[in-house]
């Protein structure tokens, strides 16, 4: 009897949680919704035929017509959600991504629909993978305004991964390091966020710390390339700090860089090796600076470091010749600094500045503004949409003028310091060149022999009077950190040390 | 009830299930709320939420409805069943649920309504639920959950504001039911209420009981609230222990707290959020944002806490860690609404702020808040033009008040903040009205506060045209009264702000408390008319040259900017504003920048145009040290003495101290400058020489022009050039009085001329260089004069060289002087003299043989035999022993000294046996025999120094025995006849005498020919030889050689050859051997055979090989008789040059003098090519050569020279 009783209680509880469970379904909380799509039948009739224009890929007609679905709906009503979902969506279809950026962060900010805030989020998540993204917007707005609940692993990466990348940006590490923790499995934000985490360290001269982060990041196979790049290459700028430069140069040459990236990690390299002492290689790895891809680059440096391997080799005309050539390029550029001239009025110092990455970015973000101006102005029977929206636009385009003008003032000052310093060591080389030559001369005259000093150990080429190194006229990408540099010891030969002044060692 | 406790109280008991209904439904209105709070202004937004809740309210109804039909239809179906209770507890709790719902629905439906009608509605099903609660403890007293029904019953008593039936249920429920799992939740409830009620001893009574029971779900909440228990108690450090170690347990970390009376809360966050309560009564304000980011986990909780934080400071009149706060929250906050809140909050603590640490942030923050709305699409255009307005007021109104407390205390570093304020209130208003206001204001502040540079920056763009003015600036302009206005209303909203966070009358005293509108908005500040652009340039100008000087934290690129800064402005401004008060300084500090960037060619020309244009300016001396200055880095001592003169030479320039210290300068570059032409001079550089002559002549040192000849004199002395020395030293002399330097160049000139074989003037110039100086370089000079006088043959003059410089010397220069000026005596043939001093040498130097023979010669030369005889005597002591003991070192002189005296004493000898005549005319045999003694004494006499080697003496002796023969033979001679002998007898007795004579006359002759033939064989030439000859050829005399100043040289005449002109010609090449033979010729001509015998000795000297040489001085010996030496010379020339003709000539000559025919013919005969000794003109040839020649019958001349040979 107390059994039976006792199943009884239990029957009747299970019908009462039965009941509650109906009744929790039935009171149909929007955030209680799984993710899947809403089937067509769910949605207002209203949306029937905007969402078949989705279906059919119309996206312009659907923007709008989410659009005016919304315009006179509030946020609760049934299928507002959907509609901003979905208008955000065809916006960024239609190639309007700061549109749908707006109005998916919107969502993200304030909807009640847990599903259609996920799929924003999701969509704002891929946008951050592009070059050009607004930031400001979802990482500084949105990311790291808000408090998210519990999340999808990648989405709960996502947002935790930009939170601490705030928090380290603004000085609060223990917050970011709260965040690293939150992250779940190891996907491309883990890695990312323990790059962070040993960047700070190193920060804080926790340098054994930063070493062991980014090695395994580094050394982890399963991680994206990029992330891996950028492991390799902080490490590798942090071996050579310490001194290792054999194994900081091994990193550099693991680095599958993209192009844009390539000629600081060559540079780079070419220090690591010089620092080897391995100067034949360091100033084959500067030879392909030379090459048409890196015409428009900005790496003052490299004339600098040629320099110094050159006086290694007692070639001191070239050494001279290698500071011409860094005067000759940038000339213009520091008369004018020297001038106080406007930087930006000067040709040669606006093809620098246009090519540095700070301005490519704020202009592109710019042009990408402009172009979707223009696809806006081409919607047809679209004016109270475009009228609506447009102040997304203009705002967003003051706001990155603004930012523009902040960057280009940023990056002349930059450009005259860089130049300005570079030049004041161009100075002080050209008088080490000097030097070097002097105390050369006295060292062979009146100090020990160096004789079996410095032997080249390849054979050396021929070489013609301006052109050290064999060059058959043709740059591939993929060479192009692989030149050796076969240029003769010149340090037995006083009689040629003179070399011919302002030779130019790359091709012209 | 205090704080923090009535928001946190929950609603009632709940069983599992109906919480899950409440749970969703107080989520729902949690989160409503929480939208509202974070979206006030979106009203539309929020009309729709009440609209969603009173749909959702009324579906949560509807399903109540249905649960309470449902379980009361269980409860009828289930009478007298054991879960009957169960049931009635059931539906107890669904009608504590419908209540919630209808107060709640009706309260969104018509929020109008009057509450206590709500209220009645649903208390009247707390009611029911109350009596179902009683029917169960009544009704079934063997329940197995009494305890729980208790619990929770007293709850819906306490929901009805029945306490005191709620105490008694409570007490009960503790009493009855110690173990009882809600026992210590029952305390908690009962802590509450005395803590509601004040009673905070009975509360801490209750709460203890907790703490003081083993660890479990309620401390965590006891602990909360014994910690206000603490806060109400003013007991502030205890308050903060517990709600630091709340904060410090990651256990209160989740929405829960397994309180049901409670609702889900984060008890950590709470506690964290209360600390900011009571932080600010236990903590420094400055250590609160760290102290609270080390508590927060992340920025949203950190935002949250500084929300109350700040408000807490604010209510405490804290405005300095209010301002921290809120400057904190917007630096982290991208909310523009709350931001623009915290903004106006933050305006309003700095307004009333002292000694804030970084004031000048809050305008920054302000301006950032400002930014974030403008460009939010988000926010309206009106909210966007409301916040421009008044927090560009805002803005303005701190960053000016800042500069004013910093003017009013000058106080740099605020000076600084006001800077840094203005610089963010122009980022954002860089077009605005204001702008160029603010812009002055910042140049101020900046100039004022130390950044020279940044200042100078902004004076140049204050100073540039300015643009257009915009409509925007015109509408600006239109609505100046209406921002007047705005002004006050800003300080209007500010107060209301106030007003707002103060509940009660601290608030209203704190908003008293605020300064008047009067005192801090700068609208209403008296504005300074702004700066003209001239005044602004000057500024520019003045900031960059200050920035140069006093702005220590400048980097390599700013010095650089600033120095060029300050040339383009000044530059710009003189040529704006040539006349202006302040254009020379500017000018001024133009060039110096110039200077300081190494520009020297500007700065040269700016400093002196300014010198030109404000001479009597007090920058003028700068001006002029630095234009030396540069003269002297560039090592330009023409241009620095140049330019040192031109300002001496400006009459305008009045400063006597800068005049006297150019005057010092120009001295010392003169001399530099003389240094470096001297340098220059020796280097050959070309015109240095006269440019040193006209430095000299120009210079502002008289003594320089002294100086630049001497040193013109030295570099020419160095470069041995003959001719300038000699013009210079003439010149100086002329010029100078320093005796030092005149004896300098005298002996210079003397050594020189000395070079150049003008020895006169050598020997006349170290005479007067000994007259300026004294000492033993005054006997150097007399010395070389002395010797030169002597070569030259003015014996007296060296004398009296000699004998001046003889007491100046030092002992062991002594001996060799005297020895010299002894020989000068000789010459001048002083025998007293020359006796009193040979003695003296004797006697210093007994054993030397020289001095002892010189000494006996004198004497026998004076006819004072018999001393004489003495000393030779001694002397030949001297040479016996010197043989005897070191026979190597004997020298041919000492021989020749020892034989001489040896023949000396035969000659006595000689001259006593020649006294030994018959005496009468009776012969007596002593007298014979006496004289053939003598005889043989004088020839052994004779044997005697021939024995001592010396060809010379040998002869001699050798001619003395033939003169002993002839003695001895003329004394037999000459003898009387023997008386009474007939004239046969007379003739057999004179045939007797001639046989007894016949020897000694052949061995007379032998012993002439022995002479002449070893005379001739060895080359000795002496008298000797002559009289030899003339003996053996019966008196005939050999030709003799012509002597004394015959004339050397062949051909005309010149002046190019005249001794004037020769020496001229030697002062260019002094070496020149050809001028030095043509000047020894010149001068024998003259008869100054000294003198050219002085010249080829110099000839030699630079060329001892010189065989011409050497024939000319053999030739002058032999003019002057002394042919034994001339003989030496001739046979030296062969020895150089064994074909030479002209000595071999000479040679002729006086071989044929002395009867040497052979080797006269023989050295004819090796004569190559005669003629030409008759053609050349300064042959070098005796001219008795010709004549020997033809008597020697070897050499056909034409008839023609032979015919001039004899004109000649």
């Amino acid at each position: 009897m107390k059994e039976t009783t006792q199943i009884q209680r239990i029957v009747f509880l299970l019908a009462l949680l039965l009941l509650f469970l109906c009744l929790e379904e039935a009171s149909g909380w929007p955030w209680s919704r799984n993710g899947d799509a809403v089937p067509l039948s769910d949605a207002p009739e209203d949306l029937h035929l905007v969402l078949k224009d989705m279906e059919e890929q119309k996206w312009d007609k659907a923007m709008v017509g989410f659009w005016m679905f919304m315009a006179d709906k509030e946020g609760h009503e049934d299928g507002y959600s959907l509609a901003q979902l979905n208008m955000a969506e065809a916006a960024n279809a239609l190639g309007l991504k700061q549109l749908a950026t707006e109005y998916y962060a919107d969502i993200v900010r304030v909807s009640m629909d847990r599903a259609t805030t996920l799929k924003a989020l999701d969509a704002l998540e891929r946008i951050t993978h592009e070059d050009l993204y607004d930031e400001r917007t979802i990482v500084e707005e949105l990311l790291y305004e808000k408090e998210f609940g519990t999340l999808p692993e990648k989405l709960n990466n996502f947002v935790h991964y930009y939170q601490a990348l705030m928090d380290f940006r603004n000085g609060y590490p223990r917050w970011a390091s709260n965040h690293v923790e939150k992250l779940q499995g190891q996907d491309e934000y883990f890695y990312r966020a323990e790059i962070l985490e040993a960047l700070w360290a190193l920060k804080e001269d926790r340098v054994e710390e930063c070493r062991r982060l980014l090695a395994a990041v580094a050394e982890e196979p399963g991680v994206d390339k990029k992330v891996r790049n950028d492991a390799k290459k902080a490490l590798a700028r942090v071996l050579y700090e310490q001194g290792h430069f054999r194994d900081a140069y091994r990193l550099y040459r693991e680095i599958d860089a993209p192009e844009l990236t390539l000629a600081d990690v060559i540079l780079e390299e070419a220090w690591a090796k010089y620092r080897q002492k391995d100067y034949r290689k360091a100033m084959g790895l500067l030879v392909a600076f030379s090459a048409p891809s890196f015409e428009r680059l900005f790496k003052p440096e490299q004339y600098l470091l040629k320099t110094l391997i050159y006086m290694q080799f007692c070639h001191y005309g070239a050494a001279r010749g290698a500071l011409v050539t860094f005067q000759d390029r940038y000339g213009d550029v520091l008369t004018c600094i020297r001038q106080r001239g406007d930087l930006t009025a000067n040709s040669q110092a606006r093809r620098i500045l246009t090519g540095l990455p700070p301005v490519q970015r704020v202009e592109g973000y710019l042009q990408e503004l402009e172009q979707e101006e223009a696809i806006l102005a081409g919607l047809e029977g679209a004016e109270a949409f475009v009228e609506a929206v447009r102040p997304i636009y203009d705002l967003k385009g003051r706001e990155v003028e603004r930012r523009r003008e902040r960057v280009w003032n940023r990056e002349v000052e930059r450009l005259k310091r860089t130049l300005f310093d570079y030049q004041e060591q161009a100075n002080l080389l050209a008088y080490e060149s000097g030097m070097h030559q002097y105390q050369k001369v006295k060292e062979m005259y009146y100090g020990a022999t160096l004789e079996g000093e410095g032997q080249a150990e390849e054979s050396i080429p021929k070489f013609s009077k301006n052109t050290y190194y064999a060059f058959d006229g043709e740059y591939w990408s993929d060479e192009l950190d692989d030149y050796t540099f076969l240029i003769e010891d010149y340090c037995e030969a006083p009689e040629k040390w003179a070399g011919e002044q302002g030779v130019n060692t790359e091709k012209e | 009830m205090g704080r923090g406790t009535g928001s946190e109280y929950r609603e009632g008991m709940r069983c599992a299930v109906g919480d899950q209904v409440r749970k969703h439904w107080k989520l729902a209105l949690f989160l409503l709320l929480a939208w509202a709070t974070v979206r006030p202004a979106a009203l539309a937004e929020e009309q729709a939420d009440q609209e969603r809740l009173l749909k959702q309210l009324t579906r949560d109804q509807e399903s109540v409805d249905r649960a309470i039909e449902g379980t009361r239809d269980l409860i009828q179906q289930s009478m007298h069943r054991p879960y009957l209770p169960d049931l009635y507890l059931r539906l107890a709790d669904l009608y504590i649920e419908k209540s919630r719902i209808l107060y709640h629905l009706k309260i969104v439906e018509n929020p109008t309504e009057s509450k206590a009608v709500v209220v009645l509605e649903a208390n009247l099903l707390k009611t029911k639920a109350i009596d179902l609660y009683k029917k169960i403890l009544d009704e079934f007293p063997e329940y197995a959950y009494q305890d729980k029904v208790i619990f929770f019953m007293a709850h819906e008593h306490r929901e009805l504001g029945q306490y005191d039936k709620m105490m008694n249920r409570y007490t009960d429920l503790v009493d009855r039911f110690p173990k009882s799992p809600y026992r210590l939740e029952t305390y908690l409830l009962i802590g509450d209420y005395h803590f509601d009620s004040m009673n905070l001893d009975k509360a801490e009574e209750a709460y203890q009981t907790i703490l003081a029971a083993p660890e479990s779900h309620v401390h965590g909440m006891a602990r909360y609230k014994m910690a206000w228990c603490h806060i109400n108690r003013s007991k502030y450090p205890e308050a903060v222990a517990l709600l630091e170690a709340l904060v410090a347990d990651r256990r209160y970390d989740e929405l829960k707290t397994e309180i049901d009376a409670y609702k889900r809360i984060n008890l950590r966050r709470e506690a964290l959020m209360d600390l900011a309560y009571c932080y600010t009564e236990v903590k420094p304000p400055e250590e609160a944002l760290a102290y609270f980011a080390n508590l927060s986990d992340s920025k949203s909780v950190y935002l949250a806490v500084l929300d109350k934080l700040g408000h807490r400071y604010f209510l405490k009149e804290n405005w300095a860690a209010g301002a921290d706060v809120y400057r904190t929250i917007i630096s982290l906050s991208r909310n523009t609404q709350k931001n623009t809140a915290y903004a106006e909050k933050l305006f309003a603590c700095a307004q009333r702020a002292e000694n804030m640490q970084h004031p000048e942030r809050n305008v920054q923050m302000l301006v950032r808040v400002l930014e974030q709305a403008e460009y939010s699409w988000r926010t309206d255009q009106e909210e966007k033009d409301r916040l421009n307005k008044e927090f560009e007021v805002y803005a303005r109104d701190m960053a000016t008040r800042l500069h004013l407390q910093a003017k009013e205390k000058q106080d740099k570093v605020k000076f600084g903040q006001a800077a840094d304020a203005y610089a963010y209130y122009l980022d954002y208003f860089q077009q605005g009205r204001q702008a160029r206001d603010i812009l002055e204001n910042q140049a101020e502040a900046m100039y004022e506060g130390g950044r020279y540079f940044q200042a100078a920056l902004v004076y140049e763009k204050l100073a540039a045209p300015a643009l257009p003015e915009t409509e925007e600036e015109k509408a600006a302009e239109e609505t100046q009264e209406e921002e007047n206005e705005l002004a006050e209303e800003s300080v209007e909203t500010v107060e209301s702000v106030i007003a707002e966070a103060s509940p009660d009358k601290k608030e209203e005293k704190a908003a008293k408390a605020s300064p008047e509108p009067e005192d801090k908005l700068p609208v209403r500040e008296p504005q300074e008319p702004q700066k003209s652009p001239q005044d602004c340039l000057y500024g520019a100008v003045a900031s960059f040259y200050k920035a140069l000087k006093e702005q220590d934290d400048l980097d390599d690129l700013e010095k650089l900017e600033a120095r060029q800064g300050l040339r383009q402005a000044g530059s710009q401004y003189l040529a704006n504003y040539p006349g202006a008060q302040e254009a020379p300084e500017v000018a001024f500090n133009v060039a110096w920048v110039s200077y300081e960037q190494g520009d020297y060619k500007a700065a040269l020309d700016g400093f002196k145009s300014f010198i030109q244009e404000y001479p009597q300016s007090k920058e003028t001396s700068a001006a002029g040290h630095l234009v030396l200055d540069i003269r002297k880095s560039l090592d330009d001592l023409d241009g620095l003495i140049k330019d040192a003169r031109s300002m001496l030479a400006n009459e305008q320039i009045t400063d006597q101290k800068f005049r006297k210290d150019v005057g010092n300068i120009l001295v010392a570059a003169e001399h530099r400058h003389l240094e470096e032409l001297t340098v220059k001079v020796k280097d050959g550089a070309e015109g240095s020489d006269e440019a040193l002559l006209a430095l000299g002549r120009e210079a502002q040192d008289s003594g320089l022009q002294e100086l630049a000849l001497f040193n013109l004199f030295v570099v020419s002395k160095e470069a041995e050039e003959i001719p300038q020395v000699l013009e210079r030293g003439k010149q100086i002399l002329a010029k100078t009085q320093d005796a030092k330097r005149r004896e300098d160049v005298l002996a210079t000139m003397a050594h020189f001329y000395f070079e150049a074989a003008d020895f006169p003037n050598a020997a006349s110039y170290s005479e007067q260089a000994a007259e300026l100086t004294g000492g033993e370089k005054q006997a150097d000079h007399l010395l070389r004069a002395a010797k030169l006088q002597g070569w030259m043959g003015n014996h007296v003059a060296a004398v009296k060289d000699y004998r001046r410089a003889m007491p100046l010397l030092p002992p062991e220069k002594r001996g060799e002087a005297e020895s010299e000026l002894l020989a000068q005596y000789e010459a001048l043939k002083d025998a007293p003299e020359i006796l009193s001093r040979y003695r003296v040498m004797m006697n210093r130097e007994p054993e030397e043989l020289k001095w002892v023979f010189r000494y006996g010669d004198t004497l026998y030369q004076q006819g004072r035999r018999s001393e004489a005889t003495e000393i030779f005597k001694k002397v030949d002591e001297l040479y016996a022993r010197k043989v005897s003991s070191a026979p190597e070192a004997v020298t041919p002189e000492e021989r020749a000294f020892a034989a001489q005296a040896r023949f000396y004493r035969a000659d006595q000898e000689m001259k006593a046996f020649q006294k030994i005549a018959i005496r009468g005319d009776k012969i007596e045999n002593a007298l014979i025999q006496k004289k053939l003694k003598a005889h043989q004494a004088v020839e052994a006499a004779g044997l005697e120094v021939a024995q001592y080697a010396s060809p010379r003496w040998t002869i001699a002796s050798l001619v003395m025995a033939a003169k002993a023969n002839d003695e001895i033979s003329r004394f037999f001679l000459e003898a009387p006849e023997p008386k009474g002998l007939n004239l046969a007898q007379k003739q057999q007795y004179r045939q007797l005498v001639d046989d007894k004579v016949r020897p000694y006359r052949e061995k007379a002759v032998q012993y002439r020919r022995a002479a002449l033939d070893k005379a001739h064989h060895l080359g000795i030439f002496c008298p000797e030889v002559t009289a030899c000859y003339r003996a053996l050829n019966d008196g005939a005399e050999p030709p003799a050689i012509g002597r004394g100043a015959l004339r050397l040289s062949r051909g005309e005449s010149s002046p190019e050859k005249s001794p004037k002109a020769l020496v001229e010609g030697l002062y260019a090449d002094p070496g020149n051997t050809s001028l030095l033979r043509s000047l020894a010729i010149a001068y024998a001509d003259q008869g100054k055979v000294e003198l050219a015998s002085l010249v080829l000795h110099r000839c030699l000297e630079e060329n001892p090989q010189d065989a011409q040489s050497q024939n000319l001085l053999g030739l002058i010996r032999l003019l002057q008789g002394e042919d034994q030496e001339a003989y030496g010379l001739f046979q030296r020339v062969l020895e150089l040059d064994p074909g030479m003709r002209e000595a071999k000539a000479n040679l002729v000559v006086l071989n044929e003098g002395y009867g040497n025919f052979q080797k006269a013919k023989e050295s004819l005969s090796e004569i190559v090519d005669k003629q030409a000794l008759l053609s050349a003109s300064d042959s070098g040839v005796h001219p008795d050569f010709k004549a020997a020649a033809s008597r020697l019958e070897v050499v056909a001349f034409d008839d023609s020279e032979i015919e001039a040979l004899e004109k000649e």
